[in-house]
């Protein structure tokens, strides 16, 4: 690929200054994104992935260090908020302020990254909203984050991360926090807001089945250290570390053969067994 | 305990946390190191601050020791403000819990007789109060404690309310736990926090309750406070202004140090939860 | 089954008003599980799986409906009449943090079932406490913790501990490993499996995750808008689900792409 990536990062670290307390929570962290590719950041708490999406979001919170180079080679210079990139938190309307409507927040979105006026970001907001099929969209430009669901909200903070036309969109746990059958319309909306407008993603979850329906590569963190990172089809069919492995044999779904005891993996060697009946799991 | 450390760590937790230091055992150390009579005449009148080693801070209109006397007004300065501001607590925290935890009826009542304390100025209330009962320390405690107690009784309220939809207080009662243990051992110990945070304002402002009705002749005649050496000192305040200036920059610590006290607990509290 | 049912839920209703509006939570709901089974109740947020499990739980009171216990009527129980039988029926929480006073610790938490209904002589509950500690798994110093200082996982064990203290006849897990790392599920799943083998003990799992569903309880019961639209063996519903509710739930499980 002769292409420059579109994300680059180089060496990175990143500490939590707590008190006199240092607390690492990335590694030396190295990968690429090319333009227009889709990347999933699996892992589970304190493996880091949130910490990896905010950094290079720009997000992290004030007491955290960062050390290496996060670069966009194509933008030339570090990526504007709301304008090249746009983010998508886990807590549906956590992102949403609540005493401002629907409207008025995509609306300033758009005025402020766009230029245009009040009327004509009104008019975008509410196209927005009709695409990411939130009902009446024209009417309820007037609504407050309360008055919609869960679902609903995470869909008006999609709109909201994509009213400023970025290129990459940044998505942490989107759908951790809704039912599977809601999730499942978010995340083929997702899908088809990223295929249409050629955006790049990057995204956030602990769900590898998710992550293999939304992604083409991925990437596996483990205690602040990236494991493993490749196409999706081949680190899944071949995992090359026992992390990984273990996910993937121990996980459930609806064809996983039943039996009377689940598969287990040991916390340090993530060795998988499966414990017999009566012993102490 | 862990939150005196933390408190100790932030700057503003340590200033408060010191100047009260000194303050509580100067008032506590008083009698050892000046006793008899605050109130004595020990030498002669308006002698200048500074100026006579055995006066450090001089002598008022009638020759009494101004350190003397401020040592011991700050006896009851602290006692007042400590003991109203803790009555004024235990009742708000008491009437806020029951309000937030039985609802209907109780919370209608309880909270329409807070807000009628709650109307009327608070250093009114303690002058009318004082007024009828004549002044006393137990009186003047009780006079500050009636201003006071409304705001913890709202705060109590509230964080009882949100408490009382948790899952651990659902889980206590899974658990077969008998409602009142769960209103005591549950929720209104954990209400308590922001509670104590409040502690803080209420006792810088029932020290200045005290001094105001001190200055005005209200407080009790037998003790020295500041306010009263503040009232005194009114009369030459041309020719010595600190007989006056003294206690109020004492005043003026001693309110300070309760608020950055304050600061440093919330902070604390605050520090604690990010950790959690 | 040869045993009566532990629970009997028939015809459960119950309905909400707010500010003038009635929301109907549930529509007349019928259920029965049996001692040593697992019956897991599914379905979409806003279903009523939560009402329901208040109303067995006595946490909210039906409107109108039969509620039999070990065939006690549990809803006419009151006061001291029904914290007597909230032994046999106990609960775990879907978010252990929350379902625990950040106040206390692990000890004071596992004993207090012991020392609310006097089960054991104050002698000897510090050794109860450390016994069902084991029974779960947990090293016994993490008795003096507090649930802030835990990991997740733990956390989780200290409720079951909690909640089989008392050797209830029923427990409601209420999405017991949602809120965990994915690792960690199958340990609690495989510990609440032994517990139910070694003690008899009925469960009542609430999960919206069909897998976990699928691979713990033996019967599903599919809600709904307040009622059970599908119910029958859990492997056979979820292989070929009838209802639109359940086909909806089916389909929106994430599928693994293996290949690229």
């Amino acid at each position: 690929m002769s292409a420059a990536p579109f994300l680059s990062v180089r060496g990175l670290g990143v500490h939590y200054r707590d008190g006199r307390r240092r607390v690492a929570a990335l590694h030396d962290v190295d990968f690429d994104l090319a333009l227009g590719g889709r990347l999933a950041l699996v892992g589970e708490s304190g493996s880091g992935k949130s910490t990896l999406a905010l950094a290079i979001a720009g997000l992290l919170p004030e007491n955290a260090s960062i050390t290496g180079t996060i670069s966009f080679p194509s933008l030339g210079a570090a990526p504007r908020p709301g304008r090249d990139l746009g983010v998508v938190f886990q807590d549906p309307g956590g992102s949403l302020n609540p005493v401002l409507s629907i409207g008025d927040q995509i609306a300033e979105i758009v005025v402020v990254h766009r230029g245009v006026s009040w009327r004509a970001a009104r008019s975008i907001a509410a196209e927005l909203l009709d695409r990411v099929r939130i009902p009446q969209a024209q009417a309820r430009l007037h609504g407050f984050p309360h008055e919609f669901s869960g679902g609903q909200r995470q869909r008006i903070a999609m709109a909201a991360a994509l009213a400023g036309e970025p290129r990459l969109l940044i998505a942490d746990e989107p759908t951790s926090a809704l039912d599977t059958v809601v999730q499942r319309e978010l995340v083929l909306l997702l899908d088809e807001l990223v295929r249409e407008r050629g955006l790049t993603l990057l995204f956030v979850t602990h769900d590898i089945a998710l992550a293999s329906e939304l992604a083409d590569e991925v990437a596996v963190l483990l205690g602040g250290r990236m494991v493993e990172h490749g196409p999706i089809g081949s680190v899944f069919a071949a995992p090359a570390h026992a992390y990984t492995r273990a996910l993937l044999e121990t996980r459930l779904d609806l064809d996983t053969p039943l039996s009377a005891r689940l598969l287990e993996s040991d916390g340090q060697t993530f060795t998988v067994r499966r414990p017999s009946e009566m012993s102490n799991g | 305990m862990k939150i005196l450390r933390a408190m100790i760590l932030t700057g503003e937790g340590a200033a408060g946390l010191g100047v009260l230091t000194c303050l509580v055992l100067a008032a506590l150390t008083a009698p050892l190191f000046f006793p008899g009579d605050p109130l004595a005449i020990v030498g002669p009148p308006l002698v200048s601050p500074f100026s006579d080693t055995a006066y450090p801070l001089g002598t008022d209109r009638l020759g009494r020791s101004v350190t003397v006397e401020l040592i011991y007004g700050a006896r009851t300065t602290l006692l007042v403000a400590i003991t109203s501001a803790a009555t004024a607590l235990g009742i708000g925290a008491l009437v806020g819990t029951l309000a937030g935890f039985f609802g209907g009826i109780v919370d209608e009542v309880l909270m329409r007789i807070t807000e009628a304390f709650q109307t009327i100025p608070a250093f009114l209330l303690s002058l009318a109060f004082i007024s009828v009962t004549g002044p006393a320390i137990p009186t003047i405690v009780l006079a500050i404690a009636l201003g006071a107690w409304p705001q913890p009784a709202r705060i109590a309220r509230a964080e009882v309310l949100s408490l009382r939809e948790r899952d651990f207080v659902a889980a206590a009662r899974v658990v077969g736990m008998h409602p009142l243990e769960i209103a005591v051992r549950e929720i209104l110990l954990n209400a308590l926090t922001p509670v104590v945070s409040l502690a803080a304002v209420i006792v810088a402002a029932a020290v200045l309750i005290e001094a105001a009705l001190s200055f005005l002749g209200l407080g009790d005649p037998n003790r020295v406070t500041w306010g009263s050496m503040i009232a005194e000192g009114r009369t030459v305040l041309r020719g010595a202004p600190f007989l006056s200036i003294v206690p109020g920059l004492a005043l003026v610590v001693t309110v300070l140090a309760v608020h950055l006290t304050g600061r440093g607990f919330v902070a604390a509290i605050g520090a604690r939860r990010i950790e959690a | 089954m040869d045993r009566a049912p532990v629970l009997e839920v028939s015809d459960l209703r119950k309905s909400f008003t707010h500010r003038g509006r009635t929301t109907i939570a549930l529509r007349g709901v019928h259920l029965a599980i049996g001692h040593r089974e697992t019956l897991a109740l599914a379905g979409p947020s806003g279903s009523g799986k939560t009402t329901l499990a208040r109303c067995i739980l006595r946490l909210i009171d039906p409107d109108t409906g039969g509620l039999r216990f070990n065939g006690i009527d549990l809803a006419a129980l009151r006061g001291a009449q029904l914290r007597a039988v909230r032994p046999r029926i106990q609960m775990v929480f879907q978010d252990p943090m929350a379902a625990f006073n950040p106040r206390a610790t692990v000890a004071r938490i596992v004993e207090d079932p012991l020392r609310v209904h006097d089960l054991v002589p104050r002698a000897e509950r510090r050794a109860a406490v450390r016994d069902l500690l084991a029974r779960v798994s947990l090293p016994v110093d993490i008795a003096d913790r507090r649930p802030h200082e835990i990991s997740g996982g733990q956390r989780q064990r200290v409720a079951i501990a909690r909640a089989i203290a008392t050797r209830p006849d029923l427990i409601v897990l209420d999405e017991p490993v949602s809120s965990l790392d994915v690792s960690v599920r199958a340990q609690i799943l495989n510990l609440l499996m032994d517990l139910q083998a070694e003690t008899g003990v009925a469960y009542l799992l609430i999960s919206h995750d069909l897998a976990v569903v699928r691979a713990v309880a033996r019967r599903v019961a599919v809600m709904d808008a307040g009622r059970i639209v599908e119910s029958g063996e859990a492997s056979q519903v979820l292989a070929a689900p009838q209802s639109p509710a359940t086909l909806a739930m089916v389909q929106a499980v994430p599928r693994l792409k293996t290949v690229a």
